[in-house]
């Protein structure tokens, strides 16, 4: 910097200290208690996240502060802002009140008599023109169980316009990993985890959400109106400015998606306090959970993602309008598009209902997305031919949002006999769902599980032990149909004392794959299981299993019953083998309590040692 | 170019943004204001368009192009970029001559309630010229749709 320019920035630095001074007397007592207000460290992101508090701001970008110690000392930074506010602006769009519009209307209104310098801000200004904010909705796509990485649901915010009824045309703010899109879900989620990923703000027509959710991901989505101020919309917009391009830390459990939308609406008022409640983890449902228990939310609207609309759709055909289906749908027939077999009313809805489900397809399948393609195109013409019809009845609203189901975190204890000892067992698990808990606002045939933990103190032997760790459990049994036949799978990781030998913990691995069929309210799956046995017995140091698993459940908002049973031989030495049947039944006495009762009854044979063990226990469940 | 595919793009995980930056923020296009300065006609737009916007990178609101800025580029730019965002649900809305998607078209163009059904009623009618072949590329639906208005004794009004 030649020597005159730097000059003329340390006159305008003293000037805007002079300036500032001069149009404000305010003294360092009321610096301090203005830099301790919540509004204002809100504004700064200073949070505290886990369980030690910790100094500063979640915000890791420097770009974010005008002090350089503003990321640390929050009254630095307010000084800063205060004389970024009042220098001299040297060009459009450069100047501090054009790059904190949110500070800036707050501070306007705890200091009366503070002038800051006039700037066009023309960027800003035709941003928040175009966004144009009457009011926001808290978006909440459901979880869907084909992904690891969705389990946990998303959250974000539309802008609605105040000129339009189409929420397609309005704006949505999102919070989201800056990852690279080709990497696999298990570096993501590793990353994702350890903090490896940037977070940033983005804004996105919500059109593409919602073809990103309804269509490629087929998620079902809440949409949940919010109860905010106009002052409210409008500072919790100014404040996304002001996070524009900004660099946070991801962490999946903490400081993710769902908890970055909320300290963003603390931004706008931090009397809600809303990030308080998530230090040490945020799930998305919780946090809907949390703002409807502080009444900001609105009945919701439900948007059905395109498999919960085919599910819908297909139900309304006959069966050989579903025969006709199948011709249609096959690309290596010819297209009939004169069949005068039906009505136009119902030929119209044949040719909606295939459509749709070629354009599904086409997404799971992506192979055999040219021929469906073509095919897609024809069924489109054909069906424009036949003018304006009533089409499928509209997808019912569900009795129970998400946020209505049991909470996410489960207490449970159970008395039991276990072979020949009684026992008492607690269980703890964070999170989340199984096949016997309450279904309402959870999908059925879908069970997430993380870190549950099982201990068991036998009476007899005064002994206390670890029964099982599960480190992750997920179980998703999608029923298949005439032609939608998703796999149904599951994986489990975990240490689990052996109900054989000397009874020690060992570590287990499980992936199974079948198939799903409903037969009225039941639900049936035939899967095929492997199993890794790790450190099971003193030698080898694994030992792998593998055979079938048959699960039959119904599940309802009452009650739930469980049966599976399965028989694994050992795959090197064909004679061993264990085989189990289990049976559950839960009485949902209300959506966050509920009784279980559980038989199992094992065989085992090791060594040419045979082995029988079974277990009863009854109990109670609280969810929280 | 988008064409008519059903869609071969997977949204990658929920949590992550497609947002890999390297598309700098922008209004009304990236290309109205950065690389084509004096963009006039429909097809200096939609080039314009193309060239940033395939895959969601608009990070910040700047460059979806669907909304405001209409003094700058005229309701019908946005219809194209709208189209070339929308293709499939467009076509399956066409082609029952109503839906959410095809409304908002309507509303992105100003066509008024009144010459709305008109409006949607021309489409469904006109569906194989607007989506010819499952090769037909958005700007060719925007510039088949623009024709078929201003052919319209109703619509023309809107297409001037």
């Amino acid at each position: 910097m030649p020597p005159s320019r730097a000059l003329f920035f340390v006159i305008a630095f003293f000037c805007a200290e002079l300036c500032y001074a001069a149009s404000e007397d305010i003294d360092a007592q009321q610096l301090a208690a203005l830099a301790q207000d919540p509004q204002w460290l809100a504004l700064l992101h200073y949070q505290r996240i886990g369980l030690f508090s910790s100094a500063g701001s979640q915000v890791d970008d420097r770009d974010f502060f005008l002090s350089p110690t503003g990321q640390q000392n929050p009254r630095d930074e307010l000084k800063a802002t205060l004389e970024f506010l009042s220098a001299p602006a040297s060009s459009d769009n450069t100047h501090a009140r054009c790059r904190f519009p949110a500070r800036l209307h707050w501070l306007q209104s705890q200091l009366p008599h503070f002038k800051p310098t006039d700037s066009p801000c023309s960027a800003y200004q035709q941003w928040i023109h175009e966004i144009d904010a009457a009011s926001l909705t808290l978006i909440f796509p459901a979880a869907y169980l084909n992904s690891p990485s969705s389990m946990f649901g998303h959250t974000f915010i539309r802008i609605n316009r105040n000129k339009s009824g189409n929420p397609l045309l309005d704006y949505s703010v999102n919070f989201a990993a800056e990852a690279n899109p080709s990497e696999d879900q298990f570096s993501y989620a590793f990353k994702g985890l350890s903090g490896g990923y940037a977070g940033q703000f983005s804004v996105m027509p919500y059109y593409q959400k919602v073809n990103e959710y309804s269509f490629l991901e087929s998620r079902d989505v809440w949409e949940y109106p919010m109860q905010l101020s106009h002052d409210e919309v409008e500072q919790f917009v100014r404040h996304i400015w002001e996070l524009r391009d900004i660099d946070f830390d991801y962490y999946f459990f903490t400081e993710n998606c769902s908890y970055q939308l909320l300290t963003a609406l603390d931004a706008a008022n931090a009397s809600w306090r809303l990030s308080q409640d998530f230090r040490i983890q945020a799930i998305p449902v919780d946090t809907v959970r949390s703002l409807s228990q502080r009444n900001l939310l609105g009945a919701p609207v439900f948007r059905p993602s395109s498999l919960s609309r085919l599910r819908h759709w297909q139900a309304q055909l006959t069966q050989s309008e579903l025969e006709e289906v199948s011709v249609l749908m096959n690309p290596s027939r010819p297209l009939d598009t004169n069949s005068t077999a039906s009505s136009p009313e119902r030929r119209a809805l044949i040719l909606e209902y295939t459509y749709h489900l070629l354009r599904y397809l086409a997404v799971k399948e992506k192979l055999r997305a040219p021929e469906y393609n073509q095919r897609a195109i024809a069924l489109l013409s054909a069906r424009s031919k036949l003018g304006k019809r009533a089409g499928f009845s509209d997808y019912p609203h569900p009795a129970y949002s998400d946020e209505q189901g049991h909470g996410s975190h489960r207490v449970g204890v159970h008395y039991g006999r276990f072979d020949d000892q009684h026992g008492v067992e607690l269980g703890l698990r964070p999170a989340y769902h199984d096949l016997l808990d309450p279904l309402a606002g959870f999908i059925s045939g879908a069970e997430l599980e993380m870190f549950s933990l099982e201990l068991r103190y036998l009476t007899e032997r005064q002994h206390l032990q670890l029964q099982d760790l599960t480190f992750i459990n997920i179980l998703s049994l999608s029923e298949s149909t005439q032609h939608i036949s998703p796999l149904s799978w599951g994986v489990r990781a975990a240490l689990e004392r052996a109900r054989f030998g000397a009874q020690r913990t060992h570590g287990i691995l499980t992936g199974s794959v079948g198939k799903s069929y409903r037969a009225g309210t039941w639900l049936m799956s035939g899967l095929w299981d492997a199993e890794l046995g790790i450190k099971e017995h003193n030698a080898p140091f694994i030992r792998a299993y593998s055979g079938p698993k048959l699960e039959v459940s119904r599940q309802t908002n009452q009650y739930s019953l469980q049966l599976s049973g399965k028989h694994l031989r050992r795959i090197d030495k064909f004679q061993d083998y264990r085989a189990g049947l289990s049976v559950g039944g839960t009485w949902h006495i209300s959506n966050n309590y509920q009784m279980r009762i559980e038989f199992e009854h094992w065989h085992h044979e090791h060594e040419r040692q045979h082995d029988h063990f079974s277990e009863l226990k009854v109990g109670t469940h609280v969810y929280f | 170019m988008k064409y008519l595919v059903l869609s071969a793009v997977i949204a990658s995980s929920p949590l992550i943004a497609q947002a890999a930056g390297g598309h700098g923020p922008a209004g009304c296009g990236l290309g109205t204001e950065v690389i084509f300065k004096q963009a006039n006609e429909w097809h200096e737009h939609v080039l314009a368009a193309t060239t940033n916007s395939t895959s969601g990178n608009q990070t910040f609101g700047m460059t979806s192009g669907t909304l405001g800025c209409e003094s700058a580029n005229g309701p019908l730019a946005d219809a194209n970029l709208f189209i070339q965002n929308n293709m499939e649900q467009l076509a399956a809305d066409t082609a029952t001559g109503q839906g959410e998607s095809l409304s908002a078209l309507a509303e992105i163009i100003g066509v008024s309630t009144v010459d709305k059904a008109h409006f949607e009623a021309q489409l469904q009618a006109n569906f194989d010229r607007l989506f010819e072949t499952a090769q037909t590329e958005s700007s060719n639906v925007y510039q088949t749709l623009v024709d078929l208005m201003r052919q319209d004794a109703i619509l023309a009004k809107y297409a001037s």
